[in-house]
């Protein structure tokens, strides 16, 4: 249904201030979640949701994927829509969000707001995102936000039958990391 | 002689009983009209998005129709790749394309009741003809309006717009006004509408509805509205300023009508509501009365095929130079939905009119509604209401089956 709607979204961020080594691989672990929401006209919102995240690392930063080809709005004609239309899965069919490890203190575990790059639809823009990172038995549990503008991204504003959404989506992911 | 004498008997009996349960039967009557609170399930807490009237029910918007398509009916196989939900969706079956400011609703509603009262009464059989209404809307950037006429052999009597006792053409809506603010958040309207007032169900017979007259069958009033909607609200307000198709004027209410609800999630949204009208004639009590109604309700989906509707009112009527009547009505539905456009729902009520002199009436029933092909759905209902009666009470029974297409 709407093709409207959604909002491409994704990534996020978070990313986490992990106690790993210099030499450790980030890898998730156990449930994981990433949740966009958009808002339309008169309180109408839409949540998008997806249990896919990867995290991996590099020399100097953290990867962390989302595949965009698994987010969910609840209603298969807007999913369509959205990947299809919006998105456009086929071409474009991650979100990838780049935190440097010296921005979030790494490897230290802590929360707090950093500039991220991400790239979406194509397109590679810096968006700010928050965080916070905190052991969690043998890992560290991760959670992060941001709020992104579609248009940034070379993404047209969805609108369906008289409804628009807005461009402005928030994303929040939740994920447990664990070095390797 | 004898024989003769307890046949006479066994009919007035009878004819007594069918005296006090007939109109309990009408008051069994099941839907009228759109309005289904348990799109909640969906994600959709507010209404406006899929109905012109801001606290949603009645005419749809096309994105509206849309939804109706996608997410109301059973869908049978998979959906084709170019799959557009307005080729059926829209007006008369997408066959009379209709420019986007304009939006047109006929709908149709058959019903067939039986009612079992208690023997030796004997049971009633009846169809009755329930809706038969074209509604308009308009909708031209922020300009809004609404109107419906339709038929009514019987009943809706409320929204008459024609003299006599059958037969009658109603219109149980007629309003315009404007949208305000970013998002179009606010809509500031006038006219005749649905009062705003707990949880718009469709079952315009329960209580809650029926004892606060807040049913969106043929208790709209007339009046201004303010309405605001965002993600975790929803709220209308309207100053009501009397049904004007009700004569003579001494018999209509003028008051307020209004309700906030807040949403916690796409999943929990709880309200409250608050009524007070005057009237200065009240057909019962022969007086003027000042009547309240005050409230909360509730709408909670635990699993996404379930969804938990209560709503539970404070009444309050005071005829001048008479004691109040001090009473309250409550309700709690639960909706299963295991195949998409099939409902299995439960409902149970009680209502007290007065706590001092009354006892209190209890009801249930158990429904099946199916919205089978697009613009169509079947609804059956098992109600069964225990209500006092004199010095006892009465149970009455009722089967409805119905029909519904819209065009």
């Amino acid at each position: 249904m709407n093709r409207s709607l959604y909002a491409g979204l994704v990534a996020s961020a978070l990313t986490a201030a992990v106690t790993l080594s210099a030499h450790a691989r980030l890898t998730v672990l156990g449930e994981s979640s990433v949740e966009f929401k958009a808002a339309g006209p008169a309180g109408m919102s839409i949540v998008g949701t997806s249990n896919e995240i990867r995290a991996s690392d590099t020399a100097d930063s953290i990867v962390i994927v989302v595949p965009l080809t698994k987010l969910d709005t609840g209603i298969e004609l807007r999913n369509k829509h959205m990947r299809e239309k919006y998105l456009e899965t086929g071409k474009f069919p991650n979100a990838e969000l780049v935190v440097s490890k010296a921005s979030i203190g790494y490897p230290n575990v802590g929360s707090g707001e950093v500039t991220g790059q991400l790239k979406l639809h194509g397109q590679t823009k810096a968006v700010k995102l928050r965080y916070e990172a905190r052991k969690s038995g043998a890992g560290y549990a991760v959670a992060g936000s941001l709020r992104l503008n579609i248009k940034d991204f070379g993404i047209r504003q969805p609108s369906y039958l008289g409804v628009s959404v807005k461009p402005e989506v928030d994303v929040a992911v939740k994920f447990n990391a664990l070095d390797q | 002689m004898i024989a003769t004498w307890k046949r006479r008997r066994l009919r007035r009996f009878a004819t007594r009983w069918i005296a006090v349960l007939l109109p309990l039967t009408v008051l069994l009557l099941g839907e009228r009209a759109w309005a289904y609170p348990w799109m909640i399930r969906h994600g959709y807490t507010v209404c406006s998005t899929c109905h012109v009237d801001p606290s949603g029910a009645g005419l749809m918007t096309l994105y509206g129709r849309a939804q109706s398509e996608l997410l109301l009916r059973t869908r049978y196989g998979d959906p084709p790749p170019d799959e557009d939900p307005m080729k059926l969706g829209g007006f008369a079956f997408g066959a009379v394309p209709l420019p986007e400011e304009l939006l047109l609703q006929a709908d149709v509603r058959g019903l067939a009741l039986r009612v079992e009262p208690p023997s030796p009464a004997p049971g009633v059989t009846r169809l009755i003809l329930m809706q038969a209404d074209l509604a308009a809307g308009v909708i031209v950037d922020r300009f809004r309006a609404s109107a419906s006429l339709g038929y009514a052999h019987e009943g809706a009597l409320a929204a008459s717009v024609t003299h006599g006792e059958g037969d009658r053409l109603v219109s149980r809506q007629h309003w315009a006004g404007i949208v305000l603010g970013e998002d179009d958040a606010f809509m500031l309207r006038a006219g005749r509408m649905n009062l705003p007032f707990g949880l718009r169900a469709i079952e315009h017979t329960l209580w809650t509805k029926a004892a606060t007259r807040t049913d969106v069958n043929a208790a709209q009033q007339h009046g201004v509205a303010l309405s605001y909607a965002s993600e975790a609200w929803r709220m209308e307000a309207m100053g009501i300023l009397g049904n004007f198709q009700l004569s003579p004027p001494e018999l209509r209410e003028r008051g307020y009508a209004a309700y906030v609800e807040r949403a916690f999630s796409q999943s929990a949204a709880v309200g409250v509501s608050s009524l007070i009208t005057y009237a200065d004639h009240d057909v019962a009590a022969k007086r003027p009365v000042l009547r309240q109604a005050h409230g909360a309700f509730a709408r909670l989906v635990p699993a996404k095929p379930v969804v938990i509707m209560t709503e539970g009112d404070l009444l309050v009527r005071s005829p001048t130079g008479a004691p109040s009547e001090i009473g309250a009505t409550g309700m709690l539905q639960v909706d299963v939905e295991p195949l998409q456009g099939l409902h299995l729902i439960a409902t149970g009520e009680l209502l007290s009119e007065d706590f001092s002199t009354r006892p209190a009436s209890v009801g249930g029933g158990l429904s099946v509604q199916w919205f089978f092909l697009p613009h169509a759905d079947v609804r059956f209902d098992f109600n069964h209401r225990n209500v006092p009666v004199g010095d006892g009470r009465a149970g009455v029974t009722s089967l409805l089956g119905q029909i519904h297409v819209f065009f």
